[in-house]
């Protein structure tokens, strides 16, 4: 039997584990393997495809994943073909031999299975593809496909083996000396009833007709139209198949036009050129029917009419269908990205408004966020308490996008709930950093977590109190002095242990002192050889600067990882909140000192 | 996928499983078939019913053998057909498992 090919297309998505295993099902009624084939093909491709759908990089969640599968007579090829991250299942070593229960690796057993029960395997990338290939060598040879059109009752046949008498007398009064058909074009051309075109035909009207028409026989595949060809023939499929594509022959997506089908009526009716690649696999049979013959003769029987509109038609509905269906999709992406462009200006609006604390000449604070996705998981605040103290906090939820985002707005609801209250200061920034640890803990499922760095800032005594629950130590610089990290004292992080109590430390400030506070995103900012911008350069570049104003110092850091990372993606999260006081006097210019 | 659990002797109890253990089935037995496993020591599996079994299949059991280890008793693996058995040898697992055919014989390796 000739080689037929099936295809299976599907998308990223754990459904698609199961809708393997039961096309695949279908394929094994269709061509009759064996239990054991089937269960040795099923095995393998559900580790494949699991493997993808579990391991692909989210963004490539619901792109399309296609199995192609080529049966010859004796073995089977299925090719997996993945737009995910490079990766090639087969070469991936396989777990150690374990000894004892205990030394046995839970996971990992799948690809070792895949290389045992397949018989041969080949991995490819390419044109950004994974494209793994399993030979299976069938235990019994694969039985031919039923054809799929069946010729309906009420259509004349030829029925029995009468040989025509020669010489005949056709309805039209001419006659036929001889047999003009071939053995194998006879049986080929009793197989044209079969054609979508002729359904419902009577093979005697097609009988004269199809004696004129030759009979192409693909050997190796061969590209039988090219865009830009002036056509003059329409091409009928007897058997084999002709694949249409519409950028480069063997190349990407295309329509499979089997037996029955025909291609290039278009081009014949309507003039034009032709507008795609149509190629035929080896083992295709061609009726080819000159143009004239096709728009004089062929089309005037009238069930072919009928049967070319319909045909067309649906080829209509098709395409309709396809496109309605991208544009849908389109617009559900669109309808997504914008709830995430609201959802992030919402985030932006709970942060506090610049300036802060205008009127207050004590005290120039600015801060800044800037979110990796539409929404992250950073967060800062900073209110006053009272008259002299001000309480402020930066903060980094574990992971980005919208999970961290909710956390992120349940962590600054409960901070804001609580008051100041008339406690002492280290004792309001241990209690507040516990109390918010509590609340976090609770309704907590996902186990997220998040770092902290809160203080209270006592404008008249300068006195500073803070907890660092697990953040990542701000930097100081006293007075006009150096900056160097505030390391001291560190506690456990917010919101994964309950009953943690915080230890608050306490730094005695100057006029003129700077506490800029940030989040990882800027010390852990990568650029494109993914190298981290890290803490000594942070450190060097708040000490180069000009100026100490909290707006400039706050530029200056987000111009130092944007000139750091270059055109790398934004990787995480970036807060920068900078607190400075008032020089002596209340004064707000800054005198640089000439040397540290 | 169903899991059912009942005494097949003694303390030893046997949990039959009954459907594919693919990524579906697996993850459809996983909370019954772990709590069965974890009430106590000595467990015989029944995979008569099993006519698939997929590498999630494969981490299921390990996961069950281990918590039976941590229970200081035995898992014992029963009927599993033609490719499963297969399927243990080449993942190695019926080297610390016991696999036997018929109660009879897997009931014997609890003494």
């Amino acid at each position: 039997m000739t080689t037929k090919q099936r295809l299976l297309k599907g998308i990223i998505d754990t459904s698609m584990i199961a809708a393997t295993s039961t096309w695949l099902r279908g394929l094994s009624e269709e061509f009759g393997l064996t239990h054991e084939d089937l269960y040795r093909i099923d095995l393998c491709f559900a580790e494949l495809v699991a493997n993808v759908v579990n391991y692909s990089e989210a963004k490539y969640a619901n792109l399309p994943l296609e199995l192609h599968a080529v049966v010859e007579e004796q073995r089977i090829a299925l090719t997996l073909i993945d737009p995910a991250q490079a990766y090639d299942p087969l070469c991936t070593p396989p777990p150690p031999a374990a000894r004892t229960i205990e030394e046995l690796q839970v996971g990992g057993h799948g690809l070792r299975l895949v290389r045992e029960f397949c018989d041969a395997h080949r991995y490819e990338r390419s044109e950004g593809e994974n494209r793994i290939e399993l030979v299976f060598n069938l235990a019994a040879p694969t039985k031919a496909p039923k054809r799929g059109m069946l010729v309906s009752r009420d259509l004349e046949r030829r029925c029995g083996a009468a040989q025509p008498v020669f010489p005949l007398r056709c309805a039209d009064g001419t006659r036929v000396e001889k047999d003009r058909r071939g053995k194998p074009d006879r049986r080929a051309k009793g197989y044209l009833s079969w054609a979508q075109i002729f359904r419902n035909v009577p093979y005697s009207a097609l009988e004269d007709l199809v004696d004129r028409f030759p009979i192409q026989h693909i050997s190796a595949v061969t590209t039988v139209l090219k865009p830009g060809d002036l056509n003059h023939e329409v091409l009928i499929v007897l058997d084999g198949r002709l694949k249409i594509y519409l950028n480069q022959p063997g190349v990407g997506d295309f329509i499979e036009i089997g037996p029955g089908g025909c291609v290039g009526e278009m081009s014949v009716i309507d003039d034009q050129p032709v507008s795609a690649f149509a190629v035929a696999e080896e083992g295709t049979s061609l009726l080819l029917v000159d143009a004239a013959s096709f728009l004089n003769d062929v089309m005037a029987i009238p069930k072919v009419s009928r049967n070319l509109m319909s045909a067309l038609s649906e080829r209509l509905r098709r395409s309709n269908e396809h496109v309605i269906r991208r544009v849908r999709k389109e617009l559900e992406m669109e309808h997504v990205q914008r709830e995430l462009r609201y959802a992030r200006s919402i985030q932006e609006s709970l942060l506090p408004k610049e300036p802060l604390f205008p009127d207050d000449s004590r005290l120039d604070c600015v801060g800044r966020m800037c979110a990796a996705r539409e929404v992250g998981g950073d967060f800062y605040d900073v209110f006053s308490l009272d008259s002299q103290r001000i309480f402020f906090v930066i903060g980094d939820v574990c992971g980005k996008g919208l999970p961290a985002a909710l956390f992120m707005v349940r962590a600054l609801a409960a901070l804001r709930a609580q008051s100041g209250g008339n406690d002492r200061p280290a004792d309001s920034t241990e209690r507040t950093t516990a109390l918010l640890n509590q609340q976090l803990c609770a309704y907590n499922d996902a186990n997220q977590f998040l770092t902290a760095f809160c203080g209270i800032l006592d404008l008249e005594t300068l006195t500073l109190h803070y907890v660092n629950a697990g953040h990542n130590a701000p930097l100081l610089a006293l007075g006009a002095g150096p900056f160097a990290y505030l390391a001291e004292p560190i506690n456990p992080i917010v919101g994964m242990i309950e009953g943690i109590e915080y230890r608050a430390g306490e730094v005695k400030l100057t006029p003129q002192s700077v506490l800029l506070l940030y989040t990882d995103g800027v010390t852990e900012a990568e650029d494109n050889d993914v190298n981290m911008l890290g803490e000594d350069r942070l450190l060097a570049c708040l000490n180069a600067a000009l100026t100490r104003k909290a707006g400039a110092l706050v530029e200056n850091v987000f111009a130092e990882v944007n000139a750091f990372a270059g055109d790398a993606p934004q990787s995480d999260d970036i807060t920068v909140l900078a607190l400075r006081l008032a020089g002596a006097g209340r004064s707000k210019s800054f005198q640089p000192t000439g040397s540290a | 996928m169903k899991v059912s659990v009942e005494i097949a002797k003694g303390n030893v109890r046997r949990i039959v499983l009954d459907g594919r253990l693919d990524a579906a089935g697996a993850q459809a037995a996983e909370a019954d078939f772990n709590a069965a496993v974890a009430v106590g020591p000595n467990v015989i599996v029944d995979l008569g019913k099993v006519p698939f079994i997929a590498s999630v299949g494969i981490r299921l059991l390990v996961t069950g053998m281990q918590t039976q280890s941590k229970l200081g008793g035995k898992m014992v693996l029963m009927n599993p057909d033609e490719l499963s058995r297969k399927i243990l040898k080449t993942t190695g697992i019926d080297q610390l498992v016991p696999v036997r055919n018929g109660l009879e014989e897997a009931l014997a390796l609890f003494g």
